[in-house]
């Protein structure tokens, strides 16, 4: 028998099929950041904003020079390129843009001087991994085991820069067998490079850019199906990526050919920029970008506009009156 | 009124003289429990921000929102606005993403734990006096929502990051845990009560 659909009936499956949720549970960084209050395992991955790549075929990183008591140069420097070839070597299956390993590759340019997270707008760069041994710089307790950062353009996605900061004030496990309970760091690498390269977390429990790791656990070192299809929509096969409308009217963009030097160039010194300051409050002396007088000088501001919209708020109050 | 107008712009501008260039980031943190977080923290507050200003300092983006205090919960009297710091944003066509720190939304109140602001480098902490962080990073947040009974709620926030729970028998409870889907009051409560257990008088 031959089933015939009548306009409305093709309509609705067709509906339906395109409103399906798709399978892969992975998401990518955008430009937007996600609100505090968004759920991304009930109402799915935030799609705000443009999607982040990198533009390259190739990107370098750097491991800062003696990296940590705890992990050894020669140490990190084995494991950072095991949880990079992780995503790197990874063979997509085939689909609209072909089969074969993904499009993006990553180069180590060694050791590095510099252990600063920072981004040169106006000179040479270095995408630096560094080890915290001394101290961990932020606001909670230690508890943070590592964190990636990453600039972007936020007009297209492109990603110009990223750092990863490794807190080795806590033990972590680097043994090829975890310890019972030990943050493995191995697994933690893995994760990072993932953000490194524009993931962001998936809601797929056992994929390795799950939110939440289990001590002890050593099976983020490996990637999931989920983790392939999400590092596979970004550097399909045939060397595209998938961008936002704003970067590309075709939805994707070539990728260029590979040049793993930084943007600006590259330096294993930490160099800041000498921009011109930011700095819109006359009270402020001039400095440079990074200069914490020009953040005085745009805190003033905001506290000026403030005290002026008091001032403008008492005396609608009082005309009103 | 007129003297307290004029004396935050003055603290703020004297804070932020005194920063050092400083940058901001996808992370991977230890869940943090309700005790730590109360502990590590100055004070407790439901704020609603008012106004952001991104800016570089060194080669990192640094936001600071002015929140409104609408509730302290525990801790020390911060006045009626506060000065919150944290990583990441946006300057001209230029972002920086920083997974796992607490973002702020103008008009959208949360109830955050603070502490001093320090200058964030190696070593000794050095305090920015008048400007706040949020304790534990986004761990320290909890967007106040209305459920659709139009209860007031708190919420854990998304933002956290990648978590480790640490194993253990005797493992506290964790502040998302033990706050997260409370209405308001109960929150205020329970992290009121934590309080006078985590601060001597």
């Amino acid at each position: 028998m031959r089933l015939r659909l009548s306009h409305p009936a093709v309509a609705l499956v067709t509906v339906v099929l395109l409103a399906a949720p798709r399978a892969e549970a992975y998401c990518r960084t955008t430009t937007s950041t996600v609100p505090p209050d968004y759920d991304p395992s009930i109402s799915g991955c935030w799609n705000y904003g443009l999607p982040l790549y990198w533009a390259n075929a190739c990107v370098s990183y750097d491991i800062q020079e003696n990296a940590s008591r705890q992990v050894p140069y020669a140490l990190a420097a084995e494991d950072i390129a095991i949880a990079f070839s992780q995503w790197t070597s990874t063979t997509c299956a085939d689909g609209s843009e072909g089969s074969g390993r993904v499009s993006i590759d990553v180069r180590d340019f060694g050791p590095v001087a510099c252990n600063k997270v920072e981004y040169n707008q106006y000179g040479p760069n270095q995408h630096a991994i560094i080890f915290r041994d001394t101290g961990w710089p932020y606001h909670d307790s230690s508890n943070t085991l590592a964190l990636t950062t990453v600039t972007y353009d936020k007009t297209t996605g492109e990603i110009y820069d990223a750092d990863m900061e490794i807190n080795t004030t806590q033990p972590l496990s680097t043994t090829p067998t975890v310890d019972p309970g030990g943050f493995d760091f191995l697994s933690i690498v893995t994760h990072e490079t993932g953000h490194f390269l524009g993931m962001a977390h998936s809601t797929d429990t056992h994929a390795t850019m799950y939110a939440h790791y289990t001590p002890g656990d050593e099976v983020m070192r490996t990637l999931t199906e989920d983790d392939v299809s999400g590092i596979c929509s970004i550097y399909a096969p045939d060397g595209l990526r998938h961008v936002a409308k704003a970067a590309s009217p075709s939805g994707v963009l070539p990728e260029e050919a590979c040049d793993p030097t930084p943007r600006h160039g590259f330096t294993p010194e930490c160099i800041m920029s000498s921009a011109p300051s930011t700095s819109s409050c006359a009270a402020a002396p001039p400095g440079r970008a990074g200069d914490p007088r020009s953040v005085a000088g745009l805190l003033a501001a905001a506290a000026l506009a403030t005290v002026r919209r008091r001032r403008a708020t008492r005396g609608s109050v009082r005309r009103a009156g | 009124m007129r003297h307290r107008s004029v004396a935050l712009a003055l603290v703020v501008c004297l804070a932020a003289a005194s920063l050092p260039g400083r940058p901001a980031s996808a992370s991977t943190s230890i869940a943090l429990p309700l005790e730590a977080l109360v502990t590590d923290s100055a004070a407790a507050v439901v704020a609603t921000p008012i106004t952001q200003v991104a800016l570089w300092e060194g080669g990192r983006i640094v936001t600071y929102t002015q929140s409104h205090v609408d509730a302290v919960v525990a801790g020390s009297a911060l006045g009626d606005e506060v000065w919150v710091r944290t990583f990441g944003g946006e300057v001209g066509n230029l972002g920086q993403s920083v997974e796992g720190e607490p973002v702020f939304t103008v008009g959208r109140p949360c109830l955050v734990f603070l502490r001093h602001a320090s200058v964030l480098a190696e070593g000794p902490a050095e305090e920015l006096p008048g400007i706040y962080a949020v304790t534990g990073r986004a761990q320290g947040q909890f967007p106040v929502v209305s459920d659709a009974a139009g209860q007031i709620r708190v919420i854990k926030s998304s933002g956290v990051g990648a978590l480790m729970v640490p194993k253990g028998a005797a493992m506290p409870l964790l502040a998302g845990d033990a706050l997260h889907g409370l209405r308001l009051a109960d929150a205020k409560d329970a992290v009121a009560r934590t309080w006078s257990r985590g601060h001597a008088p």
